[in-house]
């Protein structure tokens, strides 16, 4: 322990978890991490609570409002059509919060899985799976993913799995990577020489030590997911209208480019903020979880 | 190895302890695969452990031991492993034709391994009490209860001081020594019959690594487990081994009970190993014994003896002819060489004996 405790102080139980959250986060992050662990502490705040806020309907067109100014009536200003940009943002950060979140679990899980076999077992298994991960890697994701959209719908659940399956070769190749180096690792072997099974080796001895890294490649991941999610509504094909995103909002933003630049600028600088906060908070998170980084 | 004559095995530092053969291994051979060819890492090995007893194996690095120790538990990769030939029998059970679930149930009640870096031995991640545990509900069918209770005596038994708070640590929160133990601790957690230490305490400082040792033999004694102690220092085996075997270029070139061994050893590379261990008798400033050149690599071994071109007595034979392992006594002392060293021999024996077996040779 860093601090020594003076004996006559009795901490209270409201102390002792300050210091232990002390503790596990607040060696050496500085203040910019804190900063965007704050700006994503709102989003996700918004996105769970958009209903109870005290904001006005999103979809709802007030056409006296129309591409009114920030600071008018409107607290951000209102759109081409009247609506108030503050309450389309809020109800929109649950788009990009739940399809960040879905897609980047699929491609977590499903890519997580695959990489952690290959790495594990190697061998004719390894060499294929890479080599139809490459191709997946190699198509232009666009037109990939504009393929699978047309599939498969256009519901906020079918875009999720859609973006989620472009997903699946970055994240499998994370996984391989660490376990790799995790099964050379002489505690793999100390558990085989003890009698473990594969099974057991798998989830005992190599999981906890892949999903670190793992799971903190997710949070940058999730920036990347909000940025293709705004790209396919930017192309309007991503959830459907009347339902607010913020891609959406950029996209209709830009027929008033000339007259009404917020319409368009202030969901950009959301969704900037919100991308620039997942990839610093993830990049810290990384560096303190990566194996080379931390000589853990 | 097992002694003939029981009565000279009681002699060594196994007390008479020496019982029934516990691993017989004959002629293993393997070979690796690596980029630059097939590597003979383990050539034509043969030796045998019996119950209670210590062997320990001595040789330079690269000179075969650790691989020969995990073909011996099976840890080999399969798509490494170009071939594994000969016999290792364990109490009487043949290890090579065994499937893997069979030796998954042999690794850990059969037998154990002590690694050589307590640092990577431990998973990170992992409470101790979990690592522990593991192995004891997975052979002995405890329950988590139970393996915690057992885990925790375990901890004491390796003298871990506070063992109960101590369970619940991660390995960083322990010192090099005490992880050394911990892997020791679970090593033996279900009562090993062979247990086979490589090189236990080469990472370790120097003034730990004798309370390892001596916490070792203890354990073993003990237990009256059978082991291996693999180690690059003849210094570390003298005292505790009850039969040595030095091993160079993956073949035994001596092996004998450790009193003979350094009473009469016949190998120069045995005389090599023995004189450079640094003497506290010798003057100051001293120079050190090294042995000149590097042991050979492994890939194509060249005919006759492996030692030849660094061996102050090698005549022409031996770089043509492998010389074959020949008998020096009846008492289990085996060496390969033809021109084998002749040390100035303790009282109570004819040297003009010695003499004449030699140019009997």
């Amino acid at each position: 322990m860093l601090h020594k405790r003076t004996p006559q102080k009795i901490e209270s139980r409201a102390q002792n978890f300050a210091r232990a959250l002390q503790q596990v986060f607040g060696r050496g992050f500085g203040p910019g991490f804190w900063l965007a662990s704050f700006w994503l502490f709102v989003v996700a705040f918004c996105a769970l609570f958009a209903d109870w806020l005290p904001v006005r309907d999103p979809i709802d067109p007030v056409i006296a409002n129309r591409l009114n100014g920030p600071f008018t009536s409107n607290i951000l200003g209102a759109d081409g059509l009247g609506r108030d940009i503050l309450a389309r943002l809020v109800h929109g950060a649950r788009v990009s919060v739940v399809i960040g979140l879905t897609a980047v679990s699929i491609g977590m899980i499903i890519g997580g899985a695959l990489g952690v076999l290959a790495g594990y077992f190697r061998g004719h298994f390894e060499r294929a799976l890479m080599a139809v991960l490459d191709i997946i890697l190699a198509f232009p994701w666009l037109v990939l993913l504009l393929a699978l959209v047309a599939f498969i719908g256009q519901s906020l659940f079918a875009i999720s799995v859609a973006i989620g399956f472009l997903w699946i070769p970055a994240y499998a190749r994370v996984a391989r990577a660490n376990t790799l180096s995790v099964v050379q690792r002489e505690y793999v072997l100390a558990a085989k020489a003890m009698g473990a099974s594969t099974p057991r080796i798998l989830i005992r001895e190599v999981l906890p030590n892949v999903i670190l890294p793992v799971l903190a490649y997710g949070l940058v991941a999730m920036g990347l997911v909000i940025i293709v999610e705004s790209a396919l509504a930017f192309l309007g094909l991503s959830v459907e209208a009347p339902q607010p995103t913020w891609g959406g909002m950029i996209s209709e933003g830009k027929r008033h480019l000339a007259t009404a630049v917020h319409v368009a600028v202030i969901p950009s600088v959301t969704m900037f903020l919100t991308v620039l906060s997942l990839n610093f908070v993830g990049d810290r998170l990384r560096s303190r979880f990566d194996v080379r980084e931390s000589n853990l | 190895m097992r002694q003939p004559d029981n009565s000279k095995a009681g002699t060594q530092q196994g007390d008479g302890l020496a019982g029934k053969e516990l691993l017989r291994v004959n002629n293993l051979t393997v070979r690796l695969n690596s980029t630059a060819g097939l590597v003979h890492a383990v050539e034509d090995v043969s030796f045998s452990v019996g119950e209670g007893e210590t062997l320990g194996i001595v040789g330079e690095s690269g000179s075969g031991k650790s691989v020969m120790a995990r073909s011996l538990m099976s840890l080999l990769p399969k798509r490494a492993t170009a071939l594994r030939q000969g016999s290792i029998r364990l109490s009487g059970r043949e290890i090579a034709s065994l499937t893997e679930r069979e030796l998954q149930k042999l690794r850990g009640p059969a037998m154990a391994m002590i690694f050589q870096d307590p640092m990577t031995a431990l998973n990170p991640v992992l409470r101790l009490s979990v690592q522990l545990s593991e192995p004891l509900q997975q052979h002995l069918g405890m329950n988590r209860q139970q393996a915690r209770m057992r885990a925790i005596e375990l901890l004491e038994a390796v003298g871990i001081p506070d063992a109960v708070n101590r369970i619940d640590q991660y390995p960083h929160q322990l010192s090099g020594g005490m992880r050394q133990r911990v892997v020791i601790a679970i090593a033996l957690s279900c009562n090993p019959g062979l247990l086979i230490a490589d090189e236990p305490t080469t990472a370790l400082d120097v003034t730990v690594q004798k309370q390892i040792l001596d916490l070792l033999s203890t354990l073993q004694r003990e237990r009256r487990m059978g082991m291996l102690l693999i180690t690059h220092d003849l210094g570390v085996v003298a005292s505790r081994a009850d039969n040595i075997a030095v091993m160079y270029a993956g073949r035994l070139v001596e092996i004998a009970p450790a009193r003979t061994l350094f009473k009469f050893m016949q190998h120069p590379y045995t005389e090599a190993l023995f004189n450079s261990i640094p003497r506290i008798s010798d003057p100051s400033h001293t120079r050190l014994q090294a042995i000149p050149g590097r042991p050979p690599q492994l890939v194509k071994p060249a005919p006759g003896c492996a030692f030849a071109p660094r061996c102050p007595y090698a005549q022409q034979r031996c770089h043509r002819e492998r010389p074959p392992m020949v008998k020096a006594d009846d008492a289990g002392h085996l060496h390969a060489c033809f021109y084998p060293v002749i040390r100035p021999v303790a009282a109570g024996v004819d040297p003009s004996a010695l003499m004449q077996k030699r140019s009997g040779q």
